[in-house]
């Protein structure tokens, strides 16, 4: 790999070199490219270079992290018509995402019950390894009208309102899914776990809005300062798991039939207009649409709790989405590239679409100040809310970060909470938390975690996204 | 069980390394390894058999096909491995009997979810005392 450069205070580069097509670009402050290089993240970005038809950059956020094909943070738009797709550059956990809800309730009416509804919660919103049983078992042909209709099919069949749907990226449905390039082995997995949260660094978090850095935005967001939040991170469960495995396979295949030649076999492609190609799209679309549903059910799930258990109604509760953003998704979209139109698929592995004011896809109430971005800290800091800008969509594939990123791993992270009492350490900073996993609550720990706010404040001083507002955690269910 | 492999720090998920005398015990660990990273291992019990083939092009990639079969039927069945015999190994193919249990969630404690296993860095390597392989695991 090439001499790293610095182009600017928040934007570094890597130089085409070898069998690169394009050099690399990573977004970070001086403090956090001294911790980016520690780990092989940066030769991520470099091998992503490899992929053919990839444009202008393989792009890395300030979350970015060593992950396994695609660093985490790694952003790749390539040609639609001559380009590939990489199921490595999506994931496993297909649709990943979060989602944040409004509530009418302020902070300090609930903290004296902080404790009793995150109980009832961690009961309502099944967790955990092959948790199950949130709603009904779920046949196969329910399963698939949801890889057909997303959130709508959740709305359809009672969990939620209508006028939720404009509020998730693409209305929580992505055209043009392919259930039937889906396996049994798929279906089979995800006919038990809608409405469930599953493991890892997936949560339910109530927050507090803390900050607010501009009011004309968090007006038109219905932010109101010390009013508490809910956050959903979640995504398409076991059913994106196989999905993914299966299409690895499918594009291993691919690679070697049409010639391809990539460094690390989990940046297995195929191209966007081969059969292998165009069958993943339809799968993936579908694993999409799963997860846009299990985040509608799990928001409804919480709405019911959190109104029975405080024994209000749902205007008492006013609870509303905001938006629902997926951060491990591969998109056909239009962008300027060279002052042209040109029809791209945007690869975002733990990255978020941060499109700018003014774009046709976003819903009339936030055409003026840009697509929300939902950027959640670790379980023991902090959350911002950022729109994206303009100036996403001339350097970044309308891209920016999705989250704090890892800094240690879950082995450092196990090490550092020996001898240590995490719940005890949240208790005393005001924040209650349940955990499924045993191992969750030690490799999950704050330390664990970059500083949040360093990486939104690179991406904000860049001008990719602009900070609306800051959230501090009250309580957190973990998988 | 003595452990017969490691973790390695890779910041998002888990970086395992696994050893054995022979590609045979290799599979072997690397199976335990599994199960000893989801649940408490001492508590298995071996109360079931069930019959695992999986087909691939290299030794690395059958460890992985393996291994993805292995917690496909933890996810489905909640189906852990406490010990493995070898029936036909080439590799190309490779067909065991897994003794162990449907685990009882709960009962048994469940240390992570693991997403998948992946391609990334993947490999087999001869050693002067057998074998090494070394895998990422998606958390």
């Amino acid at each position: 790999m090439g001499k790293l450069t610095k182009i600017t205070d928040y934007l570094w580069e890597i130089p085409q070199t070898g069998q690169m097509l394009v050099p690399g670009r990573i977004y970070a402050s001086e403090k956090l490219m001294s911790q980016i290089q520690k780990d092989e993240s940066l030769k991520q970005v470099a091998n992503v270079a490899h992929l053919p038809g990839i444009i202008n950059y393989s792009l890395a956020m300030p979350d970015i992290h060593w992950g396994y094909g695609f660093p985490i943070g790694g952003v790749a738009a390539t040609d639609a018509g001559s380009g590939v797709i990489s199921p490595g550059g999506v994931g496993y956990d297909i649709n990943c995402g979060v989602r944040l809800l409004r509530t009418n309730l302020s902070a300090d009416f609930i903290r004296p019950k902080i404790k009793d509804l995150i109980t009832t919660l961690f009961n309502a919103v099944p967790s955990g390894v092959g948790s199950h049983g949130a709603i009904r078992k779920l046949s196969r042909q329910d399963v698939r009208n949801i890889l057909l209709k997303g959130a709508g099919w959740a709305i359809e069949n009672g969990y939620g309102y209508a006028d939720t749907l404009k509020f998730i990226e693409d209305n929580g449905c992505l055209k043009n899914a392919d259930p039937d390039v889906i396996s049994e082995r798929a279906y089979q997995r995800g006919m038990p776990q809608l409405g469930t949260l599953g493991s890892g660094n997936h949560f339910v978090e109530i927050s507090k809005i803390s900050d607010i850095y501009d009011e004309s935005f968090s007006g038109r967001l219905g932010l109101i300062k010390g009013n508490v939040v809910v956050f959903i991170h979640t995504g398409s469960r076991g059913l994106g798991y196989q999905i993914c495995d299966d299409f690895i396979k499918v594009t291993l295949q691919a690679t070697r039939k049409y010639g391809i030649n990539v460094p690390d076999r989990q940046l297995a492609c195929a191209p966007l207009d081969s059969q292998e190609g165009k069958d993943y799209l339809g799968a993936m679309r579908g694993a999409a649409n799963f997860a846009f549903a299990n985040r509608q059910v799990i928001s409804a799930l919480i709405e019911t709790t959190m109104m029975n258990t405080l024994n209000m109604s749902p205007n008492d509760l006013e609870m509303s989405l905001i938006w629902d953003i997926a951060h491990n998704i591969a998109k056909i979209e239009n962008h300027i590239v060279d002052g042209k139109q040109r029809q791209v698929c945007v690869h975002r592995k733990g990255a978020t679409r941060a499109f700018g004011p003014g774009h046709r896809d976003l819903p009339e109430e936030y055409r003026e100040i840009g697509q929300p971005v939902l950027i959640p800290g670790d379980m023991g800091t902090e959350s911002y809310l950022c729109v994206g800008t303009d100036k996403a969509m001339l350097e970044t594939f309308g891209s920016s970060c999705h989250g704090a990123g890892r800094v240690l791993s879950r082995t450092q992270a196990r090490k550092r909470s020996q001898g240590r009492n995490l719940y005890a350490e949240m208790a005393n900073a005001g924040i209650v938390v349940m955990a499924e996993g045993k191992s969750t609550m030690a490799e999950e720990m704050p330390d664990a975690y970059k500083n949040v706010t360093g990486v939104v404040n690179t991406m904000h001083n860049a001008g990719i996204t602009r900070k609306v507002a800051r959230f501090t955690p009250m309580g957190v269910i973990k998988g | 069980m003595k452990k017969s492999y490691r973790q390695f720090n890779q910041t998002s998920d888990l970086g395992i390394e696994v050893i054995g005398s022979n590609l045979e015990s290799l599979f072997r660990n690397a199976a335990m390894c599994l199960s000893d990273l989801i649940t408490d291992f001492t508590l298995l019990k071996k109360i079931q058999n069930r019959i695992v083939s999986v087909q691939a092009e290299d030794w690395e990639l059958l460890l992985r096909e393996f291994l993805a079969e292995l917690l496909y039927l933890f996810h489905t069945d909640n189906f852990l491995a406490k010990d493995i015999t070898i029936i036909k190994v080439n590799s190309n193919e490779l067909e065991v009997e897994l003794s162990g249990e449907q685990i009882t969630i709960g009962t048994h404690p469940i240390y992570r979810e693991i997403k998948s296993v992946t391609y990334h860095q993947l490999y087999i390597k001869q050693t002067k005392s057998g074998f090494k392989a070394r895998f990422i695991l998606d958390i």
